[in-house]
């Protein structure tokens, strides 16, 4: 489902880049750190949103970049996560994609923390009240 | 009936444990000994300011539902937010350590036990406070107990001042003729940041998401900030009358908290002192849980993380680690000795070079009509705005150099 079909000419940086991502269920995933394109017949087809450290570092480079890169590799080897853009429910202005890609795309470092560290304090299941 | 009341509860602290903490209580009480009242209009400004300004925030977070830091990313792109995230965060730390030195030498003032003692300890608490304590208990406790710093009024009445003198140095404005204007121009500098310290901003429209905060919560919030700020503001004029009764005339220097509670001492005997104690005791303390929480916002807002006291803290797993090591480091600061006055001054002279920073994307948000709608800021809030701005601006250049000419006004 492409949410723009019906409209004219967008700004990706605008509309997109650097917008809010959650699930429809409202989990947080990210922020849309780079998008992915795919050359074709001359033009460029955007095919996923990027989320992940690593994609930000190389959007932001200098120092700065390679910094949040390699603490970006401390959690993960792998590229940064892709949604698909077919995942996309709406724009409105936070992305709003299906939940099962919401909860696919978890990030590693959330889940490392969560795990050894957080998870482990007395009473880290509980909101407070 | 009860939801209303706890929602303008929010307004309160914000504007007790928020407009009057450490910086305002410092700075009040050091501007007031040397200056008498000279200085209330910088006062006024900076209430004028942070209500124009808190009013844009809580308008941007009913309407988009999303926090005010949350956005800059969006408006003014990865490389420009995190030139703005790095300069607010380190502010913002500044902040949690010269709050916890607050407290601290409250704890040493009410126990005679001296104030490193009582460093670690508070970072403790602080930190079971936000990892176990609801946000809208948090705030209802802290703000209604920093409320008692109300007795620094009392004590006004109480000390049978000379209202014409006191009058006439309200409208004097300027430094009474034995003082350099450079000095008087850096503590109008530090007293308009502690009117405007940035996190303000950051707490008050995240603590709208954490209340979840809709349109038709507007006129609450409007209310909070129109009588929340206001109020904080009066209690910091009453701090600087009281060293404006008591200190100005004996010509004492203000280098230590105990010297501006002296004042109320001497009105109120150890009742007041008492009092005193207790309300600067949750104005900082709650002032330290703000300036900790907001470390873990910013953070977590700037990179799209989960965050919030909502949550249970393993589903904001790196926002309750961000808000831990933020409490850490500066209990770390605090323990190496630092002089709470001194820490408190530089945190405000930092402050006021960062204030663009934070308040320039409030601004440019709240003008955005694809979040704000018919929300966005009419004419009223962008000329008070703009022109805020500029006093800002000039606050932020003017505040290194006078620091090093002046030597940190002495």
């Amino acid at each position: 489902m492409n949410p723009w079909t019906d409209l004219g000419r967008i700004d990706l940086g605008d509309a997109l880049l650097d917008r809010q991502i959650i699930g429809e269920d409202g989990t947080v995933v990210g922020k849309v750190d780079d998008l992915e394109l795919r050359a074709e017949g001359g033009t460029y087809v955007v095919d996923a949103l990027l989320v992940g450290p690593e994609a930000l570092a190389d959007r932001l480079g200098g120092p700065i970049g390679r910094l949040l890169h390699h603490i970006g590799r401390g959690f993960r080897a792998q590229a940064p996560q892709r949604i698909p853009l077919n995942a996309i429910r709406r724009i409105e202005p936070t992305v709003v994609v299906t939940t099962a890609v919401a909860h696919a795309t978890d990030s590693p470092s959330e889940d490392w923390l969560r795990r050894r560290v957080i998870g482990r304090i007395p009473g880290a299941g509980r909101a407070s009240r | 009936m009860s939801k209303k009341f706890l929602a303008v509860t929010l307004g309160i602290l914000t504007a007790v444990g928020g407009f009057v903490d450490i910086g305002d209580l410092v700075e009040s009480g050091v501007v007031g000994a040397r200056y008498g009242m000279a200085m209330v209009w910088v006062t006024v400004l900076g209430v004028l300011g942070i209500c124009v300004y808190a009013d844009m925030s809580g308008r941007i977070v009913a309407v988009s539902g999303r926090p005010v830091f949350d956005l800059i990313r969006e408006r003014l792109g990865p490389r420009m937010a995190l030139v703005n995230l790095a300069g607010s965060f380190l502010i913002t730390l500044l902040t949690v350590c010269a709050e916890i030195g607050g407290v601290a030498i409250v704890i040493e003032l009410a126990s005679g036990v001296d104030r490193l003692v009582w460093v670690l300890p508070i970072g403790v608490l602080i930190w079971l406070v936000v990892w176990r304590v609801g946000f809208e208990r948090m705030e209802t406790g802290f703000g209604l107990g920093g409320l008692a710093i109300g007795v620094f009024a009392v004590a006004v009445f109480f000390l049978h001042p000379d209202w014409s003198s006191l009058g006439a140095q309200v409208a004097g404005l300027a430094p009474p003729p034995d003082q350099a204007l450079p000095t008087y121009a850096y503590h109008a500098v530090a007293l308009f940041a502690s009117a405007m310290t940035p996190y303000e901003v950051f707490f008050f429209s995240s603590g709208g998401v954490e209340e979840g905060w809709t349109v038709k919560d507007l006129s609450v919030q409007r209310a909070n900030v129109l009588l929340g700020f206001p109020l904080g503001g009066l209690l910091a004029i009453a701090v600087m009358a009281c060293s404006a009764i008591v200190l100005f005339p004996a010509g004492v220097d203000v280098s230590q908290v105990s010297q501006i509670v002296l004042p109320v001492t001497l009105a109120l005997g150890t009742a007041g002192l008492v009092i005193v104690l207790i309300g600067i005791f949750a104005a900082t303390f709650g002032a330290a849980l703000e300036t900790g929480l907001s470390s873990g916002y910013m953070l977590a807002q700037y990179f799209g993380w989960d965050w919030g006291k909502r949550r249970a803290p393993r589903k904001a797993a790196r926002f309750h680690l961000t808000v831990g090591v933020g409490l850490l480091v500066a209990v770390l600061v605090v323990q190496t000795g630092l002089d709470p006055v001194g820490l408190t001054e530089i945190s405000l002279i930092f402050s006021a070079v960062a204030l663009p920073l934070t308040y320039l994307p409030v601004l440019i948000v709240a003008n955005d009509r694809e979040y704000l709608g018919k929300h966005a800021n009419g004419h009223f809030s962008n000329i008070v705005g703009v022109g805020m701005l500029v006093v800002i601006a000039i606050a932020a250049l003017v505040a290194i150099p006078l620091m090093i000419f002046t030597g940190a006004g002495q």
